[in-house]
């Protein structure tokens, strides 16, 4: 039997480590055009080997670490976590060598077998670079192999180059990890940049030029007007796109889900199972799924902008303003990935050096509206907002939308900002510079972009098809029984159990004008947001008395019950409340704390009831 | 009588696959949403 292997992948930020990670392993992991994506270590078994064990590691500069994702690397590479790895792949952007070996020179004082992957090869040739990477291998004493990671064809060498490395004796060091850990912090930068300048001038033939369309289209993307107006269009036109492009494909769905329940209802013989399908599977799990073409198309934007570059250079053009509320540009990344989900942007939240500035992070981060909100807004929006154009351009409830993801951005830096000035009372804010390195425009890789869309998709319909699915089911049997008495006196479904236990709720949220049905949707809706969509189908179309409430879409029956200040006061409980305790699992294993994870769940709480409360006060005295 | 049993198997299923999900599977804490957290820490300190 032969042993298992480590090998660690290593090198710095955005130099594409985890697209190479995918390639060895086959592997999808998330990957984009800009640093800090992985913030923790992952693994996969090497596709030609089995028993060799890959590990992909944070980007890190240096083994002199400053940020807790950089702090996981050093510590995995020295054996501190566990296993010690047998060798080491580290990977170097080729274009922009003069950093990356300094980390490779670094990474040679642990003593292990490495093999050096020269990443970006690609665009380092387009861009007139010449390299000799069998003089860099002499040099550096280690195989230097040309990549391209993003390509499937790119890493046919680096492949051979691992097996061969995972075949042959590997050497272990005899020096202990405290002796390695002291030598590296010793390291003299200096001394390390003159042997990085003696190499590279042996090496490269041709020094790297940026594009000239490349620096011109930086002038005016960083620019703090043209910069800003054109993150803002993006963003705008994303939110407007949810909305139109995903409509004919809505009606599809909700049309085709529509047919089957009432072909189920025909074909089976009526009873038991006839309602459990089309009243509590069907009507559920289909209320959510109509809004696949929504989530999908956001998605796929999000994708093509984090592919192509431009994200990071947004985080640039906010730091000033970031900063105003006491955080950085370096925040910037993580409270994007909110928009996708809340877990992401907690976790990386690693990137943050400053201790309060990634507790500010990760306690606004779930302010921003997550994609499983998506279904919540979109219903309650379609249900009460007219579908109407606004300056013959703009759809009403795209700009209703787009308001909401505005709304959760501004309360977040309110909340930074008061975060602030409390610190600021106790001496506790410092701000660091923003130091980011500006990855190159690239058009983005459709084969990724194809990928990741598919990760996210096929998890929602996993998710509707298990968690949905699940829910749907026991809440069919919460507002079934105990079937209501033949004398019944109110409707049938106050006497089920959902119904005991709604009434029971609804005093609490009566100030903010919710129904019991509301407060009932809103229990699972706690295992994941868009369940709430699912309770409410199931539950109206259980309750529907009539033949004309039951044909009516779930859009339709809120339209029809609930009002515009019960539903406005609903969206503003969704933008603050912390309805998801993945998250706040999450939040509780960053913080490693129980009471600051009970604040930041406790205040989004208390934010949420009280702007809840005020939206349906002022909105029963205007509406 | 079988449109019964059929629907108590499916609702004492759900109950049993929610509660192993949520309290029984003791691992790491993601969502599903995304893969962006599909990372192994199983030694964090």
């Amino acid at each position: 039997m032969t042993n298992t292997l480590s090998f660690a992948l290593i090198g710095q930020p955005n130099c594409g480590k985890t697209a190479l990670f995918n390639l060895l392993t086959g592997s999808n992991a998330k990957i984009a055009n800009y640093p800090g994506v992985t913030v923790d270590r992952r693994e996969g078994q090497f596709l030609e080997q089995k028993n060799v064990k890959i590990i992909d590691l944070p980007g890190t500069y240096s083994l002199r670490t400053t940020s807790p994702d950089e702090e996981i690397s050093r510590k995995v590479l020295l054996g501190q976590l566990g296993c010690k790895p047998d060798a080491i792949i580290a990977v170097a952007d080729a274009t922009n060598l003069r950093m990356t070996l300094r980390m490779v020179l670094e990474l040679k004082h642990l003593d292990l077998p490495m093999v050096v992957s020269l990443n970006l090869f690609d665009v380092a040739k387009a861009r007139g670079l010449k390299i000799d990477t069998e003089k860099m291998s002499q040099r550096l004493g280690v195989p230097v192999i040309a990549t391209t990671a993003i390509k499937k064809n790119g890493s046919e060498q680096i492949r051979q180059a691992v097996a061969a490395l995972a075949n042959s004796e590997l050497q272990h060091s005899s020096k202990d990890s405290q002796t390695i850990a002291t030598e590296i912090d010793q390291l003299d930068s200096k001394a390390l940049y003159q042997e990085v300048d003696q190499i590279l001038s042996d090496c490269v033939i041709q020094q790297n030029q940026l594009p000239r369309w490349h620096q011109k289209l930086d002038s005016i993307v960083l620019n703090p007007v043209s910069g800003l107006l054109i993150l803002l269009t993006a963003l705008f036109v994303m939110f407007q796109a949810v909305y139109a492009w995903a409509a004919p494909v809505m009606d599809l769905i909700e049309e085709s889900i529509g047919n089957l329940g009432d072909w189920v209802g025909e074909t089976l013989p009526s009873g038991m199972l006839n309602d459990l399908l089309v009243n509590g599977v069907i009507a559920g799990v289909g209320s959510v799924l109509v809004f696949l073409p929504q989530i999908t198309i956001l998605f796929a934007l999000i994708l093509l902008l984090e592919d192509s570059g431009y994200l990071p250079r947004a985080a640039y053009l906010l730091d000033n303003l970031l900063a105003k509320t006491g955080l950085s540009g370096r925040a910037f990344i993580p409270l994007l990935s909110s928009f996708a989900c809340a877990i992401p942007s907690v976790m990386s939240a690693r990137t943050i050096h400053d201790p309060r500035e990634r507790l500010v992070t990760i306690a606004i981060a779930p302010l921003l509206t997550c994609s499983a909100r998506l279904p919540v807004y979109a219903l309650i929006i379609a249900a009460v907002i007219p579908d109407r154009e606004v300056f013959g351009l703009f759809n009403l409830q795209g700009i209703t939308l787009f308001g909401l993801y505005v709304i959760g951005v501004l309360s977040a830096g309110i909340i930074a900002f008061i975060m602030k000035i409390f610190a600021h009372k106790k001496g506790k804010v410092q701000q660091f510079p923003l130091l980011m390195e500006l990855p190159t425009y690239r058009m983005p890789n459709i084969r990724h972009i194809l990928i990741a869309l598919w990760e996210r998709v096929s998890a929602f319909l996993k998710r509707a098809g298990t968690i949905i699915f699940a829910i749907s089911v026991i809440l069919w049997a919460l507002v079934t029984f105990p079937e209501a008495p033949a004398d019944l006196q109110a409707p049938a479904i106050d006497y089920s159990f959902a119904g005991m236990l709604g009434h029971l709720i609804q005093p609490i949220f009566a100030p903010l004008g919710f129904t019991w049905e509301m407060c009932i949707a809103m229990i699972p809706g706690l295992a994941a947001r868009e369940v709430v969509v699912a309770t409410l189908g199931t539950i109206y179309s259980v309750a529907a008395t009539s033949e004309e409430m039951t044909e009516q879409a779930l859009m339709g029956l809120i339209n029809s019950s609930w009002g515009l200040p019960t539903a406005f006061a609903f969206l503003a409980w969704y933008v603050y409340a912390p309805m998801c305790l993945a998250t706040l699992a999450v939040i509780k294993r960053e913080t490693n704390s129980t009471a600051k994870t009970l604040l930041i769940a406790g205040y989004l709480t208390g934010l949420a009831y009280v702007i809840a409360l005020i939206t349906y006060q002022i909105a029963l005295r205007l509406v | 009588m079988i449109q019964t049993i059929i629907v108590a198997i499916m609702v004492i299923g759900a109950v049993v696959y929610l509660g192993y999900r949520y309290l029984g599977k003791k691992t790491k804490s993601t969502c599903g949403s995304c893969n962006a957290c599909q990372n192994s820490s199983p030694d964090k300190k």
